[in-house]
């Protein structure tokens, strides 16, 4: 079925499909409450800052993970989590990494890996970084490796977009215009990925990781990260 | 869809300030004795919810978690129920077993309602100050909750909302489902709810709202067997 990949792609990237992606912000929220975001330009900026950090991490480790066997699978999962400094970082990639899997599941999609993997995701036996679960529902949804990777990025992208337009408020339209200009970068951060292994991971994003700090004690909030 | 086994999961709808809070504390204080209680709140915008459960000690500590819904409580109820679920999940696996787990929705509108695969029934909480007319207005927490609560009886004459005429329009619209009358507050009308709560984590089976009843009660088995 030509296509296919296509179709699957869209549908674990649209918004609807329940990973609970919709309540974090990845410390958004604190940039926010700090006066560091306060329009179009702020977001944009940030989700820059945001998209080169999953370029030398998730992204590498979503390829990684690409039909990897389930000992690889565990190996690079705890290898991403190591790049995730933050307590809340690390939550919201494993708790929408959880959910994302057990969806994936829930279509019916039969992969002894992938069942394997969600199982033990949800047993607490390994972080199930959303990332990771990507790369190891890819392969069974028919979708290529850098396919996998644009949808990843792409979600990240949409999902940290609405964030900031619901915080500064942006319009629908300006929100959509700087999501529209962010596929270089998308496409930039995929092709970065490539370069890296596993053991190579990194991300360094300080100042986002300062604000997913300070957002843990953040009194009013509106989202969990 | 949710499986028969384990705790109950009751969820608590309703606008915002109609005592929703209050009516998961309340029933905390009264069933903590009998059942093991956990819940989940949903705050719009801070904890004050989880931390006005916490303060009350209604619950032992820990059992009370709180999700921020990113501004978008109907969404995180009704269709992407991810982090409420992460929430329940980890209650029932810490406190194990639970005898019954309520999910606490962020004040809303009349158009918010429970996903099937997050609870198993739902309690819908407005109040007489809200206005007489509400459950005339239908709306599917009003139509399809398993349970509706008038709350906050005790001011219907300060504010001029005829009881009967709620009474009324609820059975219209909810055919058997029960519409219950309250003050939670002073805990008028609250052995009824109580004994609501009771039959339901019990027996797993309740009345459906005949209006929009949902397929899977037709049969008389009121839980979710999936």
């Amino acid at each position: 079925m030509r296509g296919a990949p296509l179709l699957r792609a869209l549908q674990v990237s649209d918004t609807a499909f329940p990973t609970g992606a919709f309540s974090h912000s990845m410390g958004l929220e604190a940039f926010y409450e700090a006066g560091e975001l306060a329009g179009a330009e702020d977001l944009d900026r940030l989700a820059r800052l945001h998209l080169s950090s999953l370029a030398t991490s998730d992204c590498v480790a979503l390829r990684a993970a690409y039909a990897a066997d389930l000992e690889e699978l565990f190996r690079v999962d705890a290898l991403l989590s190591a790049t995730k400094l933050t307590r809340e970082l690390r939550a919201a990639s494993s708790s929408t990494g959880r959910r994302f899997l057990a969806s994936v599941v829930a279509l019916g999609v039969e992969d002894g890996t992938l069942l394997a993997l969600t199982r033990a995701a949800r047993a607490g036996e390994t972080p199930g970084n959303a990332a990771v679960g990507y790369g190891a529902a890819a392969p069974a949804l028919g979708m290529g490796a850098d396919e996998a990777v644009l949808a990843y990025l792409y979600a990240s992208a949409a999902s940290l977009v609405a964030a900031g337009q619901k915080l500064i408020p942006l319009g629908g339209g300006a929100a959509q215009r700087i999501l529209f200009g962010l596929a270089e970068a998308l496409l930039k951060a995929s092709e970065e990925s490539a370069g890296l292994e596993a053991d190579d991971m990194y991300a360094f994003a300080p100042a986002v990781d300062v604000r997913s700090m300070l957002h843990e004690r953040q009194r009013t909030r509106l989202y969990i990260s | 869809m949710l499986r028969r086994e384990g705790p109950l999961r009751l969820g608590v709808g309703g606008p915002v300030g109609s005592g929703k809070t209050a009516l998961v504390a309340e029933l905390c204080r009264r069933l903590g004795g009998e059942l093991e209680l956990a819940a989940v709140t949903n705050d719009i915008y801070t904890r004050e919810d989880a931390e006005f459960l916490q303060r009350a000690a209604v619950l032992p500590e820990g059992r009370v978690a709180a999700v921020e819904t990113g501004g978008c409580p109907h969404t995180a109820i009704r269709d992407d129920v991810s982090m409420n679920l992460e929430a329940v999940e980890a209650l029932e696996r810490d406190f194990a077993p639970l005898d019954l787990v309520f999910v606490e929705s962020g004040g809303d509108n009349l158009a918010a309602s429970f996903s099937p695969e997050l609870v198993h029934a739902s309690i819908y909480v407005i109040d007489v100050a809200g206005g007489d007319k509400v459950p005339r207005k239908g709306g599917p927490g009003v139509t399809r909750s398993e349970l509706l609560i008038v709350n906050k009886t005790d001011l219907a004459p300060l504010v001029g909302a005829d009881l009967s005429v709620m009474d009324r329009d609820a059975r219209a619209l909810r055919g058997e489902a029960p519409t219950l009358f309250a003050s939670v507050l002073h805990g008028d009308g609250m052995e009824d709810v109580v004994g609501w709560v009771r039959a339901a984590v019990e027996h797993r089976e309740w009345v459906p709202a005949t209006s929009t009843a949902r397929a899977d009660h037709h049969h008389g088995d009121g839980a979710h067997a999936h």
